[in-house]
């Protein structure tokens, strides 16, 4: 049997939480206030949402690969991540948690 | 004939894993944004805990104080010890090492041993390629480096770890053992004192190297057991065993607790002290442990300590029947007018708690129901935590152990999610910034 916490951070090692401030990623369904559960280590696909640290903020992101092009996407635009650019992706996310009460 | 090469290069193969400026680098991977910055931890003592390497690089080290440290290195971040999230990453490291191998020994927090030998075909590489394997796992997916060294005994392994500090790997095979300690300056070497290591120079013996190659029979002279173990060692017989099993017993229990701000208050030490009887006592009765003899100290604020011990009529780990005794010691070392900053006690003879005989004078009722008191305030502990009951006298140490200004509390502590409490939070580290 699954236990619900396997489930929803099944690399246990590897996660860690974080909360989310911003709208960007609504059309997600990716609410200020949620927890995310990022796995670290793992290579981000075409369509993953990321936690990434552009400048040194982090930030959460689609990650989209368009013509072998790497890119970061949110409700609102995209940015294209040119190899010189200060972007490290720490994470994957692996799941969404809200709570209510 | 390669076979047999082999096996004398790796007749047992340990590996020691050392976390490179943990609780400094535990805090640069749950912040991230601290990645490349000079971080210490500690501020809730005002010293210096932990050291990030780009602190160390202006000579701040552990134990300096924070003062200090900040004019050594401007633009320095000060963290409090977030002993939470510090704790769960070291469990991590070890649930990442036994994906390897069960042998596992949780030396600290921070560093381990494993033993690998046996291990090749079934992770299908050498014990180098092993190695690097788990030290890149750690590396990937905590966010933290370690430093690995790998040899044929856990006295040389360490030998190789010190080298490749830090995020390094190194090996020593009993091969290479001769090139590796020739540099290596005695007392560098794990397990050897400062007067072993005075008392082996005295001889001639300098390095690492010139001590393994004395023959047994005139280091046997010189040294006692611990000694000629180190010596085996560092020829390359594994003697001293990877201990996987979690202490079921101890030969002393001592807790010391430093206070900020440091007081003269007689009642405040004194509850210092009795708190600190407390969590000795309940460790002694996890362990189904009672001390034969006690030893108080106070630490004053200049850092001199004085202390005394005593024998106790019969084996207890029950602060109701200890108390009076250390009552009397710290009546008999405390000054009034000297100003005091830690309290520790230490207790030991430990015998197993549950034969124990009453005193022809004492009324073996009360034992009893002291006894019967203590198992249910065990078990109040199980379900509500430390010190949900806890003795009269304690009460000014119960809470706080440092007077905090802002920021001396770990961020972690801060934030309470939908559902957690203060005592009971998600066991997962937390990025420590909302991702806009």
């Amino acid at each position: 049997m699954l236990t619900f916490e396997e489930w929803l951070v099944p690399h246990k090692e590897a996660s860690c939480l974080v909360t989310v401030g911003t709208n960007a990623l609504r059309g997600e369904g990716i609410l200020p206030d949620d927890i995310v559960i990022m796995e670290r280590g793992r290579t981000p696909q075409h369509d993953d949402v990321v936690i990434a640290e552009v400048d040194g903020h982090p930030l959460i992101r689609k990650y989209e690969k368009v013509a072998g092009l790497p890119r970061l996407a949110s409700d609102t635009g995209v940015m294209p991540l040119a190899e010189e650019s200060d972007v490290r992706i720490l994470g994957v996310v692996a799941s969404v948690i809200r709570r209510y009460r | 004939m390669s076979t047999n090469y082999i096996a004398r290069s790796w007749p047992r193969a340990i590996a020691h894993i050392d976390g490179d400026a943990f609780f400094a680098s535990v805090e640069q991977a749950v912040k991230p944004w601290l990645k490349g910055k000079p971080v210490v931890t500690g501020k809730e003592r005002n010293i210096v805990a932990a050291a990030s390497y780009e602190a160390k690089k202006f000579g701040v080290r552990r134990g300096v104080a924070l003062w200090d440290a900040r004019k050594m290195c401007p633009g320095l971040v000060v963290l409090p010890t977030d002993y939470e999230t510090i704790s769960l990453f070291s469990k991590r490291m070890y649930d990442i090492m036994r994906r390897y191998t069960p042998a596992v020994e949780e030396y600290s927090v921070d560093e381990g041993f494993i033993d690998l030998t046996g291990l090749r075909r079934l992770h299908r590489g050498s014990y180098e390629t092993i190695s690097r394997r788990l030290q890149q796992d750690i590396h990937v997916e905590l966010g933290i480096t370690v430093t690995i060294g790998l040899s044929v005994s856990k006295v040389l392994t360490k030998v190789a770890s010190a080298k490749g500090k830090p995020a390094g790997f190194v090996r020593i095979s009993a091969r290479e053992i001769e090139d590796a300690l020739c540099d290596v300056p005695i007392e560098d070497v794990w397990n050897i004192g400062p007067n072993t290591a005075a008392l082996l120079k005295g001889h001639g013996m300098g390095t690492a190297l010139q001590f393994a190659r004395k023959p047994e029979e005139y280091v046997s002279k010189l040294l006692t057991k611990p000694g000629m173990e180190v010596w085996r060692e560092l020829n390359g017989e594994s003697v001293m065993p990877i201990e996987t099993a979690e202490k079921t017993n101890y030969q002393s229990i001592s807790k010391v607790k430093t206070f900020t701000p440091p007081s003269d208050d007689k009642a405040y030490v004194f509850a210092q002290l009795m708190k600190n009887v407390e969590n000795a006592c309940i460790k002694a009765r996890r362990y189904e442990q009672a001390p034969k003899k006690v030893i108080m100290f106070l630490k004053r604020h200049d850092h001199r300590a004085s202390g005394l011990e005593a024998k106790l009529d019969r084996p207890s780990a029950y602060p109701n029947e200890v108390g009076a005794v250390f009552r009397k010691l710290f009546d008999e070392v405390f000054q009034s007018g000297t100003r005091y900053r830690a309290t520790g006690v230490i207790l030991t003879d430990l015998v197993e708690a549950s034969p124990i005989q009453p005193t022809l004078f004492e009324n073996p009722v009360t034992i009893v129901k002291t006894r019967k008191l203590y198992n249910a305030i065990d078990e109040l502990r199980e379900k509500f935590g430390k010190h949900v009951v806890h003795s009269g006298v304690t009460l000014p140490a119960q809470k706080t152990q440092h007077l905090t200004t802002r920021g001396d509390t770990p961020v972690r502590k801060l934030i309470l999610l939908k559902g957690e409490t203060k005592r009971r939070r998600l066991p997962i580290p937390m990025l420590q910034s909302r991702v806009c």
